[in-house]
């Protein structure tokens, strides 16, 4: 074989090696996503904990989705990994928390790219928290069973149980204004059902607040202690010589701080969870803060616990963002992602639905749109309203766009609405980030149609000045990527995320010891977090620079030479996590890497 | 199931006693560094490499071992370097034993047209102290690599340069040296 030919099959096969021995594999080694789901840490209240006198009963809607005698105190993540030829384990785990109602699908990309870099060396596993697991995503499965025959009526099914068809008030012969009729056949069709977990056939199951009066009890204390034994299951797979690492994105790197801060013995001891990590890894966020200026009492957090938990209490999950509902907008994500990987350029079929024609995707969603496009209206940095949600997924400029000035929408930045040209023959596309055509300003004026997907936001700050925005803005994200994130196992929307009891927990921010009692929230030991942190920024982001990590940093131990920021010009707030060809990735594992090394001087 | 090809190494220190941490620069013999790949011929390795050794003679526990600089050219006009996108592409530890681990070592394989970055995964060998542990007279090491084709075994032999090599060792030592300053990717506080 010639260096060329050798070259040639590496690129074909990829590649692993061993300084020891390795396994034959012809194929080549390929990264592998699968999802994990066990059990979890035993909380009391929850159902199928066992504990008599305090476990809660699981009501029928969530028996039928997950049978008569569920067991919820579960953790799920998916695990990205390739295995080494040699079959040894990997040296490194890297653990990650999902933000604000995401969940581990956005994590797929970048933790791709990860384990690619360090070929076998380093695992993933991205958590979905507990709620995920009441999801009925029975549409979804019995819409790629549908897509995979080529029955796109059948799909329609599924569309049906999610969103069934609207006849709308009024005198007019349905289908007529105002209704849906999602699957064009001028018929009132009745909401699709399916096999349930009772045995019985069902719609779409969608929970209430009182289906889950026992989330009152997962706050900050249960969600870390699942973690920490995913954290002791990594350490058993690495060894001591190994690394676990710990992290998050967004409101994640929240969760991670607090997780690094808490006190697992809530008696007198310490039993602080940085000892059992070696590392903490900040993804577009700067950790938990101070919390609120006025702290619950004891007495006022005990009540608020009991009133979460009783019947017709307050909200336990957040059933709306932004005027959107989150478990139809979890429920439709995946049939839309599916929908634009089999139909790409088509019609989108979630279009023909009531959640699309329902504000505030009404507005969002007003021209007609092809499968990318209804994606990337949803989750571009331009034409999203929600810049927590945006990446650089490319631009729609094949139409009349208009620019929306921030606070036009309650919470709302600037951004690119996609209209309708009036014209019923055309649909509007999307131009994915590669587009050489993407227009950018200048030349193009913002305020024009079609506006621009790239802009220049001004010099870099100062490691000490406030963070801004700065920089060219870059188009780096697949929006195929993201339809397979939205299509996938995991979440990309967290349906119920469990606002009540953790809005409560994190008043404390990053020290709860105002509290006085550790069996209930312990995160005290921030102050003493020693382990190495690195900051990943995006300057077109939510953490922008070196300051966004500022706080963090000045409440912890860790020495100086161990906080570091890393900051990609150019990207968005999702894009750290989807850019397709990620440059985080390289000073990532270069991070990974030293810590290994030092880690490994103490023996191998 | 590929064996691992122990090698012999000699080496070259040349580094200032008084660092905190040592360079040495190591000479591929060509007669015993080779690249075999399956069904193929055999192809005689030359170029050098430069090592930063934490401290030596090493103590109790173990010290740094990076490759910071690696120029190898396979005689069928293949090159095999350090990763250039890859910060910190090749840290290790080294035992007071002599042996040595890289828990993935990054490289960038190239024919001179198309190239491959490729990360390779627990490389071991082991070397050799001069006199006294103060430097590396040996190192030796070797890996393989897996393709649809077949295996690809990489052995690799460095040798302390004759005097007359010695100015050709330094010049490539400053030439690498060059490369991984534009290689590296600013992390910055």
């Amino acid at each position: 074989m010639t260096k060329r030919s050798l070259i040639a099959a590496l690129a074909l096969a990829g590649v692993a090696a061993s300084g020891a021995t390795i396994a034959s594999c012809p194929a080549g080694p390929q990264v592998q996503q699968e999802y994990v789901v066990r059990a979890g840490y035993v909380e009391p209240h929850t159902p199928g904990s066992g504990v008599a006198g305090v476990e809660m009963p699981a009501t029928t809607m969530v028996q039928k989705i997950l049978g008569p005698t569920p067991d919820l105190n579960r953790v799920s993540y998916l695990r990205t990994h390739l295995p080494k030829p040699s079959g040894a384990p990997p040296r490194a785990i890297l653990i990650l928390v999902p933000g604000f109602i995401s969940g581990a699908g956005p994590f797929m990309p970048f933790a791709r790219q990860l384990v690619a870099r360090a070929n076998g060396t380093l695992e993933v596993w991205a958590i979905d928290r507990r709620p995920n697991q009441l999801e009925d995503a029975r549409a979804t499965h019995y819409a790629a069973e549908r897509f995979a025959v080529g029955d796109v009526g059948g799909v329609l099914d599924a569309l049906q149980m999610l969103f069934p068809d609207v006849d709308a008030p009024g005198a007019d012969p349905f289908p007529g204004a105002g209704d849906v009729d999602v699957d064009g056949d001028g018929v009132l069709d009745p909401p699709f059902a399916l096999p349930d977990a009772l045995g019985g056939a069902s719609p779409w199951l969608k929970l209430g607040q009182n289906d889950m009066r026992f989330g009152a009890y997962w706050g900050i204390d249960t969600y870390v202690r699942d973690w920490k034994l995913l954290v002791d299951e990594a350490r058993s797979v690495v060894g001591p010589t190994g690394l676990v690492l710990f992290g998050g994105h967004s409101m994640g790197t929240s969760w991670a701080t607090v997780f690094a801060g808490y006190d697992f013995d809530p008696s007198s001891g310490v039993d602080a969870a940085y000892n059992r990590i070696d590392g903490l890894l900040l993804l577009e966020g700067g950790g938990a803060g101070a919390g609120a200026a006025t702290k619950p009492t004891l007495a006022q957090y005990q009540q608020t616990i009991a009133s979460l938990a009783a019947t017709d209490g307050p909200d336990i999950f957040l059933a709306s963002f932004s005027g959107a509902d989150l478990a139809a907008l979890g429920a439709s994500s995946g049939i839309a992602g599916l929908d634009g990987l089999n139909r790409p350029g088509q019609p989108a079929l979630l279009q023909r639905t009531s959640i699309a024609k329902t504000f505030p995707l009404s507005i969002l969603f007003g021209a007609p749109m092809a499968t990318e496009t209804i994606a990337g209206a949803f989750l571009d940095d331009d034409t999203s309203p929600v810049s927590a949600l945006a990446g650089s997924f490319g631009f729609s400029d094949d139409g009349p766009n208009a620019l929306v000035p921030a606070g036009v929408f309650p919470g709302a930045g600037e951004f690119y609405l996609l209209t309708d040209d009036l014209d019923p023959q055309t649909i509007r596309k999307w131009k994915n980030f590669d587009d050489p055509t993407l227009p950018s300003c200048p030349p193009n004026a913002p305020e024009v149609s079609p506006g621009c997907a790239l802009r220049n936001n001004g010099p870099r700050p100062l490691p000490t000045d406030p963070p801004v925005q700065w920089g060219d803005e870059k188009e780096v994200s697949d929006i195929r990527d993201a339809l397979g994130i939205f299509a996938a196992r995991a979440d990309f929307i967290e349906w119920y995320f469990v606002s009540g009891r953790v809005n409560l927990d994190f008043q404390f921010g990053r020290d709860s010891s105002a509290l006085g009692d550790e069996s209930l929230l312990a995160v005290t030991q921030t102050a003493n977090v020693n382990v190495p942190i690195l900051g990943i920024g995006g300057s077109n982001g939510l953490t922008p620079s070196e300051r966004s990590y500022a706080s963090y940093f000045g409440a912890v131990a860790t020495p100086l030479a161990d906080e570091e920021v890393f900051i990609a010009e150019g990207y968005a707030h999702l894009d750290v996590l989807t850019a397709a060809d990620n440059v985080t990735v390289p000073p990532i594992v270069a991070w990974v890497n030293r810590l290994l090394q030092r880690k490994l001087l103490a023996g191998f | 199931m590929l064996l691992l090809r122990p090698l012999v190494a000699a080496a070259l220190l040349c580094a200032s006693p008084a660092a905190a941490t040592t360079l040495t620069v190591l000479v591929v013999d060509s007669g015993q560094s080779f690249l075999i790949a399956e069904g193929g011929p055999i192809e005689s390795l030359a170029g050098s490499l430069q090592l930063e050794v934490g401290a030596l003679p090493v103590g109790p526990g173990n010290t740094t071992l990076d490759v910071v600089g690696l120029d190898l050219h396979a005689s069928g006009g293949g090159t095999i370097v350090l990763d250039p996108g890859q910060p910190s592409p090749g840290l290790g530890v080294l035992a007071s034993s002599g042996a040595f681990l890289i828990p993935t070592l990054f490289l960038r394989l190239s024919d001179g047209v198309t190239s491959v970055d490729l990360a390779l995964p627990d490389v071991t060998g082991s070397v050799v102290f001069g006199p006294g542990g103060a430097s590396i007279a040996e190192l030796s090491t070797g890996f393989g690599v897996l393709t649809p084709s077949g295996l690809v075994d990489v052995t690799l032999l460095a040798v302390v340069p004759e005097p007359s090599s010695a100015i050709l060792a330094a010049a490539g030592l400053a030439a690498l040296v060059r490369r991984g300053r534009r290689g590296a990717k600013e992390i910055s506080r």
